[in-house]
């Protein structure tokens, strides 16, 4: 999921670099300054879930947890997974500095989709429901940002087909396995710190 | 209680992610003799299976494809002295590079005249046919010769060497104490970056 350099055409990464830089830009603009400390745990939290590693048939996975960040962030997950996604490559060396406007756009657009498509369910007073929805926001967003990465490489010159099915195939189990995440991690804020959903709905409602 | 056990979970995961960490395809050669031998890997040890390998000469030129079997190895056999950049992809985005140095090959090649391999080939069995190897006593072995059989023997000694260097270089090594900076460095800039927009609305 994490694109190394030298991988995508130029003009991918230019389109990558404009997409993400707008995300990030939008998220900026749109943060505010009580939100920053929550921004900063799930920036933490998204830096460290990529390095857990699956083997998984010819490749290994890894977690992303964009779908946790998007519930509770909406656009503000662009600079939190651009900030990962640097120090990532700076740190670990893991995925491109050049790349990394694609890979931002690949994995954040998804958490904002998820905070549109699930957001207004995990913040409801029916338990079932929001579990259901964080779940769903969980398993989609990996798969989404497979699906988005299989993308970027078929525009640089490889088969879509055969990575496309390569990659969710191999971020399905990781797909289940971030909706039970997910979704656990969001019923033990509803019951520890509610406000931290609660915050977001009184600025987009 | 339930903030610090909200707390402690964190600690926890940081402590756990230290075992199943960071993967990154590693790409590594050596050469042992003529033959050069490739491994490619996930940083966590996983081998890279059926990863495609391009092997490259030092004008750019591909010169060979190769796939790794199932413990993510494979080798070539090389038949003149230059660079060889080895490339792998597992086609999923994960791609790395190795630069085999023409040092490591033993100095009895013939160098490269910017021909690909089945050609070479073509030519050193013609060569071969041609000019027979002359056979020789132990009176009268060439100074090259003799060098050529010092170097190969060093080579073999020194290759399962090599091999452990390398791959004690690709180890990752201080993910913990790099995921502690990460953290570090989101939580300060955050914070500065906080800082700042509370200057800026003071200012207002």
């Amino acid at each position: 999921m994490h694109i190394a350099e030298g991988v995508l055409s130029w003009w991918v990464l230019t389109g990558g670099g404009v997409a993400g830089g707008t995300g990030v830009a939008i998220g900026l603009v749109k943060m505010k300054n009580e939100e920053i400390p929550k921004v900063a745990i799930l920036t933490s939290g998204f830096f460290i879930a990529s390095l857990i590693h699956i083997p998984i048939g010819v490749t290994s996975a890894h977690l992303v947890l964009n779908g946790l960040t998007g519930i509770l962030l909406g656009w503000l997950s662009f600079p939190a997974i651009f900030i990962g996604l640097t120090l990532q490559a700076l740190l670990f060396q893991f995925g491109g500095l050049t790349t990394l406007g694609v890979n931002t756009f690949n994995m954040a657009i998804p958490a904002v989709i998820s905070f549109y498509l699930f957001g207004w369910g995990v913040k409801r007073e029916n338990r079932f429901l929001s579990l259901v929805c964080a779940a769903l926001a969980g398993g989609s967003s990996v798969l989404l940002s497979a699906i988005l990465t299989a993308l970027s490489l078929s525009l640089s010159g490889k088969a879509f087909n055969e990575i496309a099915i390569a990659l969710v195939g191999a971020h399905l189990p990781i797909a289940i396995a971030e909706s039970i995440i997910t979704a656990v991690t969001v019923g033990f804020l509803r019951t520890v710190k509610p406000e931290i959903f609660w915050i977001r709905r009184t600025e987009n409602e | 209680m339930n903030k610090s056990v909200f707390v402690l979970s964190i600690i926890l995961t940081i402590f756990f992610c230290n075992l199943l960490f960071a993967h990154k395809i590693n790409l590594y050669a050596y050469a042992e003799g003529k033959k050069v031998f490739i491994r490619g890997y996930f940083r966590e040890g996983s081998p890279a299976k059926n990863a495609s390998i391009e092997v490259f000469t030092s004008d750019g030129k591909k010169a060979l494809d190769l796939k790794t079997d199932e413990k993510g190895e494979c080798f070539f056999e090389a038949p003149f002295r230059t660079d060889f950049l080895i490339k792998i992809d597992t086609g999923d985005g994960h791609s790395a590079e190795y630069l085999l140095k023409s040092s490591e090959l033993p100095s009895d090649l013939p160098p490269y005249k910017g021909t690909f391999f089945s050609e070479i080939a073509k030519q050193t069995t013609n060569e071969q046919l041609q000019n027979p190897p002359k056979t020789e006593t132990a009176l009268s072995l060439s100074e090259e010769r003799l060098r050529a059989i010092v170097e190969e023997a060093v080579e073999r000694k020194i290759a399962p060497l090599r091999k452990m260097v390398l791959e004690i270089e690709a180890k990752e090594g201080a993910v913990f104490e790099k995921i502690l900076a990460g953290i570090g460095i989101i939580w300060g800039f955050f914070g500065f970056y906080l800082f700042l927009r509370m200057k800026i609305k003071k200012e207002k």
